[in-house]
């Protein structure tokens, strides 16, 4: 169907439209407010309310405006015809008779629909003299939202958003007639995680938050354009600020990112902004405690401690860790001042994206995509907004999720299938599936641009002969009904993607090392394979932070500056050290598990340690980190890393500083300080410039002269090629889409091989891990009202695992591995496979890590009561 | 005149049972249609009889076949049995007594609609329809007139009966629809209309308990026999349920085109005790009441009804004298649409509230003249305004009462008391 563009006139004037709008869209569009309550323009119009009535000459009656399409030589009237301006008008009246009129104490004055409405159009006094009806007022629906059933105007909205965008059905219309509520199922409190959202939608004031709740009046709160800093997403939101304390946060809408939602993560979880136990001075360890102390004595500590280790061990005795959470401006100086001012190219961070991962191109194209697989990943715990796109995907246009993970996670309830294999056993599942596609004599692989490209198709489908469903089973526990289930859907699709997480590259199983092999990329290799054979069809990476991207982009990596420039070339090094000022150094440098060997084995002399926290997360690292005489660390709040080190300086939040961050797609958005950091806590670009400043001699330091983040990122768009012309202005509201630059793709396949770790006898579970929308993790320990959904620790095992270690549901255990113990309580359910347990991440009070050595390494464990 | 054709089985002994049904002559129009039409002829014979939708408005029944979009399947039917309005007691009568004549017009409708699955949407307060409608379906499929392969002509069909729960709202078909579907039982919006886009997004047939129960007789005897009752715009049978102030309320069979007078005075023995009449609702408690004496001068047609201001609707003729307080009534007519608006709109849901409760405060002494305004405003503005016709059905009592009664009305506010049985009782004006 295509569209065509009619012509039309509302009160008189023209406008021009495609036949698909309805009227309400068209007068919009034009600038013609047409009041409503029901319509919203991201909800299936509904036409309940009947404020949008309008005449339509040779029309009986009036029409709803929200619901009519527009038609070539329509004449509508809306402010000019009398019987339409009655309707709307009595319309208002009926509302208002049975509403409590509270708006002095309710929380939406200032920005509510129907207050503006009644203003507007509503009788100056009123002729309902009856008793009011009465329903439940400040009534808790679960943690985060109060309703007042009173004030409600029954345009279920709430329910439509939660039906028709989440997929939670758990609100609806109770009652009838004028006794209609909208309520819960009795005893089934919203467990949604996009409920926020139903109170911006909401035209009155019948859903508040009860984080906001009674904070501030709106027209008090400063309004500032930010970006969620909690996952890789980077939805775009307000910060609505009070007296320098945050008090609220909306949803912004950027169709590229969140459309017009943010999850409840990212509108309730900011109470760590605000939280009492932020930094608030720099401080120093002196007789073995640290204490409060100034900037000035704390950079001329490092300054003096740094230039002694320089002089007495050289450059490569000091090494820096970088963030995935901060700026992309923090970032780029922090290596730079590890390069530059240190001399070394010891600089990494954790978590490091895959050298060829190639991110997510689009958000909004997920929409479009008719199967989707899951590889390694739970986007509904991990990027929300992922999930909401892959639901519209469903939802809209039946597209299917494949689910490639050990556990079964929430997008499982799409009906999969499940390819729930054993970890460690990923490669034989592509393996087996690439097989099954084959066997399914799918045309695909020879269709399309790819093939005539794609050399060695054929050696290729003689290296999966030892793939057979059968033994595909026996490596990976993955029924062949679900393995050609899967296999039929993604030969049969017509536009299907491939999304892995960070854990189908980075986890490997702990005590077995395969001298050689590299596992991360022969996963990586496997689904590329997967992808040529079906067309060259998009593979995309979910990054775990909000700024995964830029901490590679802006080079906080031993082997590359930023833009992944090679260190090694001389011409780059040197038009660096043009900008940076200083010698460059040519050696490579550690990355993060070399730093880590030679902090145990004191080849580290100092470290300094940025928006990150190694010691809680991996125990190598506490216990490197522990033989690092000269410990700086840089962060919000007393981490486990910072009560190690010897100087703690206090940073600001992403509330408090300009910046940018890189999201999943690669799209750079910006923060902007919405508020004063607290105390003497600064952001983290001012103190990285402020120790160079110290440190450098005075021709050096015109090199350090940024004043703002801004200065910094013009730095970078000249720095990177790629960036060129970009400065902070050019990022807007909206950020700014690099161009793409297109990964030299691959165009052979490569042989992968599966080899099945052993089981140890005496730890036969592998402990996966995941992280939790709402978990007790640095941050949101601090947001009081998210705890109260943060899950008691516990660890999933399968019905017949229970069974072999004589577990009954809800027992309090020991998770025990070669490393250590672990006290949690058992949960018994089929949503993860046999021989597998799954414990969430950052949720009990002991840390995972103390089961591993190392945090990619997932323990092989036992479980005893 | 009242005939018995509709109700030939009414009042024989075991009439529910398939024995007598088919010893009456049952299921031969059904045999006849299977083995002797093509489904478009069926179509074609039921257009040209000129049949009308019996559940109250009126529209060709043969008509709204010929909506369904050619080549979608499946399709299906369903038979509106949720007879709610107050005053209507007709499709009750059919089914308790005459189940499997409801069950060969499903049969019949459904194979000139090319439906394989029909469905019975019963108001749930009917318990022994239920238990009749169920029992019949059970005989039926034993003898080969439901399920697979009826009388080996090739042509299945599958009948299922829902209850609803009591929601006058599911008698609307979109509604009902809803309700079918295990959902709330709100009205739904139209475009899409149900013949194109109904039950689980199919095309969809529904139909009302009498407009499918006169199908068999139409497809036995033609479209010209059953023309020879009524008046060319409204031609055949109808059912209509007679309550209030007469002296043999019940359900009667009459040509459409009857005289009203007839039916008061002739076939119901006229007003009760003699009292004179005041007020008649011609066609369910939903259409404007009437003086008297103007519904009185009435035909029982469509038009002829339409014409004296109302509808003939669903054939429920409520006869009100002079001993009864029309405020009261209307109070209660108005408490009957607000406790049943489904609370979609606002207009409905919250105009029916605010009416009922003037009507309350009036009838309890309360009242203030500019009420009736205020009552005739509010009317104004849910009529044409809401989402279903509800809205409109629910202004129907209110605005007819005080536009024809209003010193009834003016006699409650200014003496906080009932005209009726006082001496300012001027009697029914011309």
């Amino acid at each position: 169907m295509t569209d065509r563009t009619i012509s039309f006139t509302v009160d008189g004037q023209e406008i021009r439209c495609s036949d698909r709008c309805t009227i309400y869209e068209a007068a919009s569009a034009a600038g013609i407010h047409i009041p409503t309550f029901c319509h919203h323009g991201k909800l299936v119009p509904v036409g309940a309310c009947r404020m949008c009535l309008v005449e339509i000459d040779g029309m009986r009656g009036l029409q709803t405006a929200c619901t009519t399409p527009v038609r070539d030589g329509m004449v509508v009237k809306v402010h000019t015809s009398p019987v339409a301006v009655k309707a709307r008008k009595a319309n208002l009246e009926f509302l208002l008779t049975d509403h409590p009129l509270d708006c002095p104490v309710c929380d939406k004055g200032g920005e509510c629909p129907l207050q503006n409405q009644a203003l507007q159009d509503g009788p100056g006094q009123s002729r309902y003299i009856e008793p009011k009806r009465h329903k439940n007022k400040r009534y808790p629906l679960g943690e985060l939202i109060v309703l007042d059933q009173e004030r409600c105007v029954l345009c279920w909205r709430c329910i439509r958003f939660l039906d028709e965008w989440a997929d939670d059905h758990e609100l609806d219309l109770f009652g009838r007639g004028a006794d209609t509520r909208i309520d819960t199922f009795p005893g089934r409190p919203p467990t949604s995680k996009w409920q926020g959202n139903t109170i911006d939608i909401c035209p009155v004031g019948a859903l508040t938050s009860r984080v906001f709740r009674f904070e501030a009046r709106v027209w008090e709160l400063t309004d500032t354009p930010s970006i969620c800093p909690l996952c890789a997403v980077g939805c775009n939101m307000t910060l609505g600020v009070k007296n320098n304390e945050l008090r609220r946060v909306t949803p912004r809408e950027n169709l590229e990112v969140n459309d017009t939602w943010i999850c409840d993560r990212g509108r309730f979880a900011h109470g760590f902004v605000d939280h009492p136990d932020r930094l608030k001075t720099p401080l120093i360890r002196r007789d073995g405690a640290l204490k409060p102390s100034t900037w000035d004595e704390a950079f001329e500590l490092i300054s003096q401690r740094f230039q002694q280790i320089l002089e007495a061990h050289g450059p490569e005795a000091i090494g820096g860790l970088g963030s995935t959470r901060v700026t992309n401006e923090a970032n780029y100086l922090f290596q730079r001042f590890m390069r530059s001012v240190v001399g070394t190219n010891n600089v990494d961070h954790m978590d490091r994206m895959p050298t060829r991962a190639t991110p997510l191109r689009a958000l909004p194209e997920l929409e479009h995509q008719d199967v989707i697989m899951l590889l390694g990943c739970d986007p509904s715990e991990e990027a929300p907004l992922v999930e909401l796109w892959i639901k519209k995907a469903v939802l809209r246009h039946g597209a299917r999720v494949l689910i490639a993970n050990p556990r079964r996670i929430e997008l499982g309830r799409y009906g999969g299938p499940w390819l729930g294999y054993r970890p460690g056993s990923e490669v034989a599942l592509l393996n087996g599936l690439a097989q099954a596609i084959f066997a399914a004599g799918v045309e695909r692989p020879t269709a399309g641009t790819t093939a005539t490209k794609v050399t060695n198709l054929d050696e290729f489908r003689a290296s999966l002969k030892e793939y057979g469903p059968q033994q595909v089973e026996r490596q990976t526990g993955v029924p062949p009904s679900a393995l050609q289930e899967a296999a039929q859907l993604l030969a049969g699709a017509r536009n299907p993607i491939l999304l892995y997480g960070v854990s189908w590259v980075r986890d490997t199983i702990a005590g077995v090392e395969s001298p050689g092999v590299d596992p991360s990329g022969q996963r990586l290799n496997a689904i590329t394979n997967l992808a040529l054979m079906l067309g060259d069809i998009e593979v995309g990476f979910l990054a775990g932070d909000n700024n995964t991207l830029g901490a590679t982009e802006m080079g906080v990596v031993p082997d590359r500056y930023p833009g992944g420039e090679p260190f090694h070339d001389n011409k780059v090094r040197g038009r660096l050290a043009s900008f940076w000022g200083g010698k460059l150094s040519p050696v490579g440098g550690l990355d993060f598990d070399g730093m880590m060997l030679a902090g145990k084995e004191g080849g580290l002399k100092a470290m300094w340690i940025m928006g990150t926290d190694p010691a809680d997360d991996c125990l190598k690292a506490a216990e490197a980190l522990g033989s690092v005489p000269f410990l700086v660390v840089q962060d919000l709040f007393m981490t486990d890393t910072a009560s190690m080190a010897e100087v703690v300086l206090p940073a600001a939040s992403f509330a408090e500083t300009d910046g940018s961050f890189f999201n999943l797609t690669g799209r750079l958005q910006a923060v902007r300080a919405a508020m004063r950091p607290p105390g003497l806590a600064k952001p983290d670009w001012w103190i990285i410039n402020a120790l160079a400043r110290r440190m450098v001699d005075g021709k050096r330091q015109r090199c350090w002269d940024f004043s703002t983040p801004a200065d910094v990122l013009s730095e970078v768009a000249r720095v990177i090629p790629a960036y060129r012309g970009l400065d902070s202005t050019a990022l807007g509201e909206a950020g700014w889409q690099p161009p793409v630059a297109l990964a030299a793709a691959r165009r052979s396949f490569v042989r992968v091989e599966s080899k099945l770790p052993p089981v140890d006898p005496d730890c036969p579970l592998v402990l996966i891990t995941g992280r939790l929308l709402y978990d007790r993790g640095t941050l949101l320990r601090r947001s009081t009202w998210i705890q109260e959904l943060v899950p008691d620790a516990f660890v999933l095992v399968h019905p017949s695992d229970a069974e072999k270690f004589g577990l009954a549901d809800g027992d309090q255990v020991s998770v025990v591995s070669a490393r250590g113990r672990l006290g949690l309580i058992v949960k018994i359910s089929d949503e993860v496979v046999p021989g597998v347990a799954f414990a969430p991440l950052n949720v009990s009070d002991a840390p995972l890590s103390v089961l591993a050595l190392d945090h990619r390494a997932l323990p092989q464990v036992r479980i005893r009561k | 005149m009242q005939t018995r054709v509709l109700l030939r089985n009414v009042g024989i002994p075991n009439s529910h049972e398939l024995e007598t049904y088919v010893k009456q002559g049952g299921y031969q129009a059904l045999e006849k249609a299977l083995k002797e039409y093509q489904p478009s002829q069926v179509v074609e014979i039921v257009l040209n009889s000129g049949l009308q939708g019996r559940g109250g408005a009126g529209f060709p029944t043969g008509r709204k076949w010929t909506f369904l979009p050619k080549g979608v399947y499946p399709r299906y039917l369903v038979c509106n049995a949720d007879e709610g309005e107050p005053g209507t007691f007709k499709d009750r009568l059919l089914m308790e007594n005459d189940p499997h004549g409801v069950i060969e017009g499903i049969a019949i409708a459904s194979y000139a609609c090319g439906v394989e699955h029909a469905f019975i949407y019963l108001r749930g307060e009917y318990e022994l329809s239920y238990q009749r409608l169920h029992q019949a379906v059970d005989q039926a499929i034993q003898r080969g007139f439901l399920g697979t392969n009826i009388l080996n002509s090739g042509y299945s069909l599958q009948l299922s009966i829902l209850r609803g729960a009591g929601a006058y709202i599911c008698g609307e078909e979109t509604a009902l629809l809803s309700s079918l579907e295990g959902k709330r039982g709100h009205p739904k919006l139209k475009p899409p209309f149900p013949a194109v886009e109904g039950l689980y997004r199919k095309p969809t047939v529904i139909n009302n308990v009498e407009t499918l129960f006169n199908v068999p007789f139409i497809v036995a005897n033609g479209a010209d026999w059953y023309r020879q009752w009524g008046t060319p715009r409204s031609p055949g049978l109808k059912l209509f349920c007679v309550s209030g102030h007469v002296e043999r309320p019940g359900t009667y069979e009459l040509a459409l085109g009857t005289p009203m007078r007839e039916l008061i005075d002739e076939v119901c023995g006229g007003p009760k005790d003699g009292i004179p009449l005041k007020a008649i609702i011609p066609g369910g408690s939903s259409t404007p009441m009437l003086h008297a004496d103007a519904a009185l001068a009435c035909n029982l047609d469509y038009e002829s009804i339409a014409e004296a201001g109302s509808m003939l609707g669903s054939g429920a003729v409520t006869a009100i004298n002079q001993d009864a307080c029309l405020v009261r009534l209307t109070e209660r007519l108005a408490a009957f649409y607000e406790h049943e608006s489904c609370g979609k709109c606002i207009p409905c849901r919250e105009g029916t509230d605010w009416m009922y409760k003037i009507l309350h405060r009036i009838e309890h002494g309360q009242g203030r003249m500019q009420d009736l305004e205020l009552l005739l405003d509010i009317c104004d503005n849910i009529s044409g305004r809401s989402f279903c016709p509800l809205g409109d059905a629910a202004v129907g009592p209110v605005r007819s009462s005080i536009q024809c009664f209003r010193e009834e009305y003016e006699f409650h506010i200014h003496e906080k008391r009932c005209i009726v049985g006082t001496a300012e009782l001027k009697g029914v004006p011309a």
